[in-house]
């Protein structure tokens, strides 16, 4: 029996999940790839919350691989545009009727008088109409596919079936010979001064069309129509109900009707389509927020997972907090890959300022977070670490007053983060023991890379110790690269290299683009 | 109903290209007095002067269409100024028709306004039929026709009846039940006269005095919506109206600044011509008695000016005397280029010139000729950026560039530039006192020598003669007191 898209089975998806963010998520700016996902930026710039409940799946990396491939099954087979859009209408409309449900559920547990009128029934036969209309139009769709993954084709299996239940044929029947009266009702409506009046509407003609025709050449050249469909202001819901009510003196039968079909079906609606519904967002809300990537050509896939670190590699990966906030921008998004093969289990990364070091680190580590959600990475093919943890050591934004202060707090939480370390553990050292002395940052930093050999877990090093890349065989040193025509311009890209140092000075001319040759260049375009 | 006075009926869709450095433009070229002028104290007409300015037309016949357009204007100076009067009185749309909070009183008042807007149509008309005569131009013969089309006598009162009709108070419309029993599909809906007894029996609701304040902003809301579709008919009609009149005013505008402009340069004794202007290709210039309009206004006196007979040039070396009028005659040059291209009257006798894609200056900043470090690469960064917009066809006045630096690289820098911008289709004018770049075109049939003319006595004439570059530079005394030696 299908339970749930995000497990297996039921046992998993009760298990206590994270309420709030690992401790690694600033250092590698998974909270702003996932603060962009959850949140929604809505009219003048406020951002509101769009999670669906569903923050705690996002904060809540997975150890077990049998979850992991049953929802890259799930998200792969999403990509499919047509499937997803599919999908995306059905589980957007049947989580907006369940919330719109709640609100008049609880509107009606309050027993206010003011909410037993025709106006909370005609939500609630909203919600009825959309409800049927929704579920009966994709249980058609889907009954013309099939599935390859076991998430989406036990949902499938559990919605037909419930499509074709008597239940629900019954009630979709009544709710649409309600619906068809209801739609026959015009009336029309007089206001003066303080007084309204209701009556059968009797062919009046409409005033503005005529106005429409009248001014027609004053009109028909604008491009652009002015037709500003301001949100209207919501009219008094009282005084809606009283008019509702005059109405319903005009119409009796329709209405009597009306309020039997309400009380009848008050708890309507299906739990565990709902479940689905809410849930499924959790892939749909990915693969929305890296699509802008793909179709800037950043290609993401979904990694092998690994129990041992004897082989690991990406290619093409890159900083995917990064990637999105350059989309709008014209450069090209830098890709790098790594390889990592036993004995080596160590990147120490030189070179350059500025030159990518930091951004390679983060996308190290976002992988393998990313990897155990159980979500396609960055990057054409991987192979990662299926790990226990990700400790991140990076430079603390506040000033500590005192040199010998900073290096002691270093020190501390460089210890902390051995200590809680094991075999199995991703770590992740940025810029350590840059405030002080050439001669102390070499020393502990050896003490620092030999402590890390003898752990044995994958692990990166950013620094500005050449030495450190050349301790030993579980080293794998790696510069950030400038190019190399005279302009010492930066590539942003990290690859295999021995360490050196190269400054760079530009010629004038140059510089400015405006040589003979470029400027004949950039002139012939 | 489209106008026609600044634009040809059919044009392509940008007959123009926008100036991509206008403030460069407007400090090297002194253009702020000109425009100063031209407005005389009129900010509408300023502000369409000068986007014309700044918008140079890419074709001899957008220009000689403007150009005829100026001409009638030339014999009916009153009549134009009259009809700009009209449309200038106009109220325009109130920022409020925005606000959503007050549908009802936007209808009421766009009811107002288009009574107002349609008067002055129909005033426009009467106004452009009175007083327009012997008018040759197509653009001032298509406003006539359009405003005797468009606003018949009939038609004005047809529309002040109904537009009387909509100010009733008492609103009738017809509505629908929604999905979720809101009631929609509001339609604003015609009274019938003898309807009232019918309504007399029809259920019926009465306001409460206790709570009439919100329940009466209930029942306006509902009106509101009821009105909410005519009020944007309302509201379209009077949008175009007003962009029409608008449009209007502006186009007159520019014409009513060029009249002004032509006064006031006969009052200082000078002349002004309409040019004449030669395709893209064409690499001919002639000029007679061109002189720097900024500069006769900023003196308010007649000035010098000068004249030209070029053919098949692509390069013009502008050395010699300094304080002799190079700065002058360069401005003078790029004033009437971008003036010929945008309609505009000229301040020479006569003025050919072929029609440039954009005109680029790159003049020397006097306020940084002490800060000799960083000033040329400011410089550069300067042309770094003339560089990324400039395209083939344009024109680039160079003014004293690059001589920050000593002789030898202010004149390789220059050469590298210059020889590129040549061969790549870009005309070029360098006033320059650098004689290594000078003398690297001497003997190259693309390039016209002119030297500012000084007499024996050392008095300086201002005038600028075809002349290749003297070894000795004048100013010697002058360069060694502003860059040491």
């Amino acid at each position: 029996m299908f339970y749930s898209v995000l497990f297996p089975i039921k046992e998993q998806h009760d298990r206590p999940r994270r309420q709030s963010e690992p401790e690694y998520f600033q250092d590698l700016h998974l909270n702003r790839i996932f603060d962009s996902i959850l949140m929604r930026e809505e009219a003048f710039g406020k951002k509101v919350q769009m999670d669906f409940g569903l923050k705690d799946v996002f904060y809540t990396p997975l150890q077990d691989p049998e979850v992991i491939s049953y929802r890259q099954e799930v998200l792969h087979e999403l990509e499919d545009d047509s499937l997803r859009t599919m999908f995306t209408a059905f589980a957007n409309e049947i989580y907006a009727v369940s919330e719109t449900l709640k609100e008049i559920r609880t509107l009606i547990a309050t027993m206010e008088k003011e909410y037993d009128n025709y106006l909370t029934r005609g939500r609630f036969l909203h919600c009825v109409e959309r409800y049927c209309n929704t579920i009966s139009t994709f249980s058609s769709e889907i009954a013309k596919r099939s599935f390859r993954s076991a998430g989406l084709r036990r949902f499938a299996e559990y919605l037909e079936q419930y499509a074709a239940s008597e239940e629900f044929n019954k009630m979709q029947n009544h709710y649409r010979r309600l619906r068809s009266k209801l739609s026959s009702v015009e009336f029309c409506v007089l206001i003066q001064n303080d007084t309204i009046r209701i009556r059968r509407y009797e062919g009046q003609a409409d005033h503005a069309r005529e106005l429409l025709s009248l001014l027609a050449r004053f009109t028909r050249e604008e491009s652009e129509k002015y037709s500003v469909r301001h949100i209207e202001e919501m009219p008094d819901i009282r005084m809606e109900a009283i008019i509702l009510d005059m109405v319903a003196e005009l119409y009796k039968d329709i209405f009597a009707d009306f309020k039997k079909f309400c009380l009848q079906y008050k708890n309507f609606g299906d739990e565990t389509i709902f479940r689905f519904c809410r849930e499924i967002q959790f892939y749909l809300l990915w693969l929305n927020y890296i699509m802008p990537l793909r179709r800037r050509g950043l290609s993401f896939c979904y990694p092998k997972l690994c129990k041992s670190a004897e082989h690991l590699y990406c290619i093409d990966g890159f900083d995917l907090a990064l990637a999105q906030r350059n989309i709008n921008k014209p450069d090209i998004v830098v890709t790098n890959d790594f390889e990592m093969k036993s004995p080596e289990h160590i990147f120490v990364i030189t070179g350059a300022n500025q030159g990518g070091k930091t951004t390679f680190a983060r996308a190290f580590g976002q992988l393998h977070y990313l990897a155990a959600l159980g979500l396609c990475v960055p990057g054409r093919r991987a192979a990662l670490y299926l790990c226990d943890n990700i400790l991140t050591h990076f430079e603390r934004e506040e000033e500590l007053s005192e040199l010998s202060g900073k290096l002691q707090d270093d020190l501390l939480r460089l210890h902390r983060l051995l200590g809680l370390a094991t075999r199995q553990s991703i770590i992740i050292i940025n810029e350590i023991f840059s405030s002080t002395t050439l001669r102390d940052a070499l020393s502990l930093g050896k003490r620092m890379m030999e402590d890390l050999v003898e752990l044995g877990a994958p692990a990166i090093v950013v620094t500005f110790l050449d030495d450190l890349a050349r301790h030993g065989p579980e080293t794998v040193s790696m510069m950030s690269i400038v190019k190399e025509d005279g302009s010492a311009e930066r590539t942003f890209r990290i690859m295999r290299k021995p360490p050196d140092g190269l400054a760079y000075a530009i010629q004038l001319l140059k510089k400015h683009g405006l040589s003979y040759e470029q400027l004949s260049g950039r002139l012939a375009k | 109903m489209k106008i026609c006075l600044l634009f040809q009926e059919h044009c392509s869709d940008k007959p123009f290209l926008q100036c991509s450095t206008p403030t460069y433009l407007n400090t090297d070229l002194e253009l702020g007095r000109i425009l100063e002028h031209m407005a005389d104290g009129d900010s509408t007409i300023h502000k369409s002067c000068e986007e014309a300015l700044f918008c140079p037309l890419q074709s001899p016949e957008a220009i000689k269409h403007r150009q005829a357009v100026l001409q009638d204007a030339f014999q009916n100076p009153d009549a134009v100024r009259n009809l700009y009067k009209t449309v200038a009185g106009i109220d325009s749309i109130p920022a409020f028709f925005s606000s959503p909070a007050r549908v009802l009183e936007n209808f009421y008042a766009a009811v107002e306004l288009l009574a107002a807007y349609t008067k002055t149509l129909l005033d426009l008309r009467n106004t452009a039929e009175k007083t327009l005569k012997n008018i040759q131009s197509a653009g001032f013969r298509h406003l006539l026709d359009t405003l005797r089309r468009e606003m018949t006598d009939e038609y004005f009162s047809e529309v002040q009846k109904h537009l009387s009709e909509l100010k009733n108070k008492d609103i009738l419309f017809s509505a629908k039940l929604g999905g979720d029993l809101r009631i929609v599909d509001y339609t604003l809906r015609r009274m019938e006269k003898d309807s009232w007894l019918r309504w007399r029996l029809s259920p019926s609701y009465t306001v409460k005095s206790e709570e009439r304040l919100y329940e009466f902003e209930d029942l306006r809301r509902r009106r509101g919506h009821a009105v909410s579709e005519a009020k944007n008919i309302l509201l379209q009609a009077a949008r175009f109206l007003q962009s029409f009149l608008a449009t209007l005013q502006k186009e007159l505008a520019f014409y009513v600044g060029c009249l002004n402009l032509a006064d006031k340069m006969h009052s200082l004794g000078m002349p002004v011509c309409i040019p004449t202007l030669l395709p893209h290709d064409s690499y001919e210039r002639s000029w007679r008695g061109l002189y720097d309009m900024s500069l006769a206004l900023a003196t308010g006196s007649a000035v010098v000016g000068n004249a030209l007979e070029a053919a098949g040039k692509r390069l013009y070396l502008i050395t010699g005397a300094n304080q002799g009028g190079k700065s002058t005659f360069l401005r003078s040059i790029g004033q009437a280029q971008l003036m010929a291209q945008c309609g505009m009257p000229v301040g020479a006798e006569s003025f050919t010139a072929p029609v440039r894609r954009e005109v680029f200056t790159h003049f020397k900043k006097e306020e940084d000729a002490w800060m000799k470090s960083g000033k040329l690469d400011e410089e550069l960064e300067r042309m770094d950026i003339i560089a990324g917009r400039l395209q083939r066809g344009s024109l680039v006045l160079f003014n004293e560039s690059f001589a920050s630096t000593n002789e030898p690289e202010g004149s390789e820098i220059c050469c590298q530039i210059t020889r590129s911008l040549v061969e790549n289709d870009v005309e070029v004018f360098a006033v320059t006192h650098l004689y290594t770049y000078a003398s690297a075109f001497l003997g190259d049939s693309g390039t016209q020598f002119l030297l500012a003319e000084r007499l024996e006595d050392s008095r300086r004439t201002f005038k600028i003669l075809p002349g290749e570059p003297l070894e000795t530079a004048y100013g010697e005394d002058l360069y060694k007191k502003i860059f040491g030696s």
